[in-house]
């Protein structure tokens, strides 16, 4: 028991230490921070409204990038969460900050008059991530930088390496559906995207690639793990293994579609699972994904026991 | 104090970049479609006819103009497409890399790509991409194709989307023109000569289009 009370003591002394420390001196400075930052995210949003309302229009319109309009509120969310840490940090502005800052805004210029508006979308996170560290610094960036860095899944993949991929990937689940239908006693020919079956002839179109879905999945991977109480490399491995759970829940849905077409005909494309193609393959990811969460959880609960 | 300052160097540098985004003046979409009426109806034993079928190559909505002809040489086969773009600050103005190719009943797009020496002061060697389309009926196409702006010719879509912007910027206008060549294959002649097909007319089009540019 006493060996318990002497770190908690010390504990106790530092924090009333820190509170003297805020008591004295950061509640101006940092309110004048806080109030800082608040007119600078005001300045960014009047800055960046042209392209924010370009990108909204995106969201809208495609389905594949409607995760767009949930982005800016789980970042919310994120930063609310570390709002007692946030609270606590130090406020010590980081000059490494305006470097950054500079660079985001040339990001801007050139994304916006050469007509790239990727790159300059991409600047909105950045600049934020700077402004943070010049006026707040790096105490407060370390405790917000997850939430900044989350606003760069709304930005929409350039198109022109969305098309590359989306094509690459029509093959590849083309070719695995054909290997899986072979082991399944399904009789399938594979001919580039189309898998002829002896009934019927079907395309891996691109509405039936996960590829367009990519940032949304990697986007929901990333808010998931950092919604539990996880070490970083649990965290870490949720978020990258978001994007192939979303490839094998699609290709899982084309293999049930291609054998549902074999037994049953064309009525099996009228389904509700082919019908809504995203939402499915999102469900079986955030399925695969508790699963994966699960296992690794139970992996780390036995190594540490 | 310090934070007061930061402020302002922070507001002044948003400033700074809203007034170079609306000071700079607009995109000039002016357009001159002379040089796509250069492509000639003959290219020595070839002649071509006005016209081409959708499927082979499909109109690209975003293009202001095209000329589309259909070449003859004895038994060969040739399509040729020269479309312009301009204005193209705006994405729905720019040649979508989807239109490049049909793509409607296809089962197989194989890219391939071969080295080309172009007629020029001086001569321009690139390297075209093409591809070998695979349609659902069995039937295959080969296409080839290449951006240009002014003489300057971009066989690689990332180079020519940076050429774009670099233009876009420096000069705020930037008129480009996208020209596909398409035979069919195997119609009985070997690959190789389907090949010299497209690497026997792609430089008779940059040259004559590269004439009309020099001229104007």
């Amino acid at each position: 028991m006493n060996g318990v009370a002497a770190p908690e003591k010390v504990v106790t002394d530092i924090v009333a230490s820190n509170g003297a420390v805020q008591a004295g001196a950061r509640p101006v400075n940092g309110r004048l921070a806080w109030l800082a930052l608040g007119v600078t995210v005001l300045g960014v949003l009047v800055l960046y409204a042209p392209l924010v309302a370009g990108m909204a229009a995106e969201w809208s319109e495609f389905p594949s990038l409607s995760h767009g309009f949930a982005v800016p509120v789980i970042s919310a969310y994120l930063l609310w969460r570390r709002r007692h840490f946030l609270a606590q940090a130090p406020i010590e502005g980081s000059i490494l900050g305006l470097p950054l800052i500079v660079f985001a805004l040339a990001m801007l210029v050139v994304g916006s008059l050469g007509g790239e508006p990727f790159v300059a979308r991409l600047s909105l996170p950045l600049v934020l991530f700077g402004a943070v560290l010049f006026l707040m610094g790096g105490q407060v960036t370390r405790q917000s930088w997850v939430a900044i860095a989350y606003l760069a899944f709304m930005v929409p993949l350039p198109y022109l390496t969305l098309r590359a991929l989306t094509y690459q990937s029509r093959l590849f689940d083309a070719g695995i559906t054909a290997q899986a239908l072979g082991w399944l006693g399904v009789p399938v020919l594979r001919d580039g995207v189309m898998l002829h079956l002896p009934n019927m002839t079907l395309e891996v179109a691109d509405d039936c690639s996960s590829v367009p879905a990519i940032a949304a999945l990697l986007a929901l991977g990333a808010a998931y793990s950092q919604m539990q109480s996880r070490p970083t490399w649990i965290r870490v491995l949720l978020t990258i293994s978001a994007a192939p759970l979303g490839l094998l829940s699609n290709i899982i849905r084309l293999i049930l579609t291609s054998i549902s077409v074999y037994y049953f005909g064309a009525i099996a494309l009228n389904n509700v699972i082919h019908k809504f193609n995203g939402t499915s393959v999102f469900l079986a990811t955030v399925l695969l994904l508790v699963l994966l969460d699960t296992l690794l959880v139970r992996v780390r609960a036995r190594e540490s026991s | 104090m310090r934070t007061g300052w930061r402020l302002g160097v922070i507001l002044l540098l948003f400033a700074v970049s809203a007034v170079v985004l609306h000071r700079v003046p607009a995109v000039k979409g002016a357009t001159n479609p002379v040089s796509l009426f250069a492509l000639p109806m003959a290219f020595g034993a070839w002649t071509g006819a006005e016209g081409i079928p959708e499927e082979i190559l499909p109109v690209d909505p975003n293009e202001r103009l095209s000329v589309r002809r259909t070449y003859r040489n004895g038994s060969q086969l040739a399509w040729v497409s020269v479309a312009l773009f301009v204005g193209q600050d705006v994405e729905s103005r720019r040649a979508s890399v989807n239109k490049i190719y049909p793509q409607h009943g296809v089962s197989l797009i194989e890219p391939v790509s071969f080295g080309l020496s172009l007629p020029g002061s001086p001569a321009t060697s690139v390297t075209l991409p093409a591809v070998i389309i695979h349609h659902q009926d069995s039937r295959r196409l080969l296409v080839a194709y290449w951006h240009q702006i002014g003489n300057r010719i971009y066989g690689g879509e990332y180079r020519f989307r940076l050429a774009l912007m670099r233009e876009l910027i420096l000069t705020r206008g930037v008129d480009s023109i996208l020209v596909r060549i398409a035979t069919p294959l195997g119609t009985g002649l070997s690959g190789a000569d389907e090949r010299a097909i497209v690497e026997s007319l792609a430089p008779s089009i940059y040259a004559a289009l590269h004439r009309e540019q020099v001229e104007r």
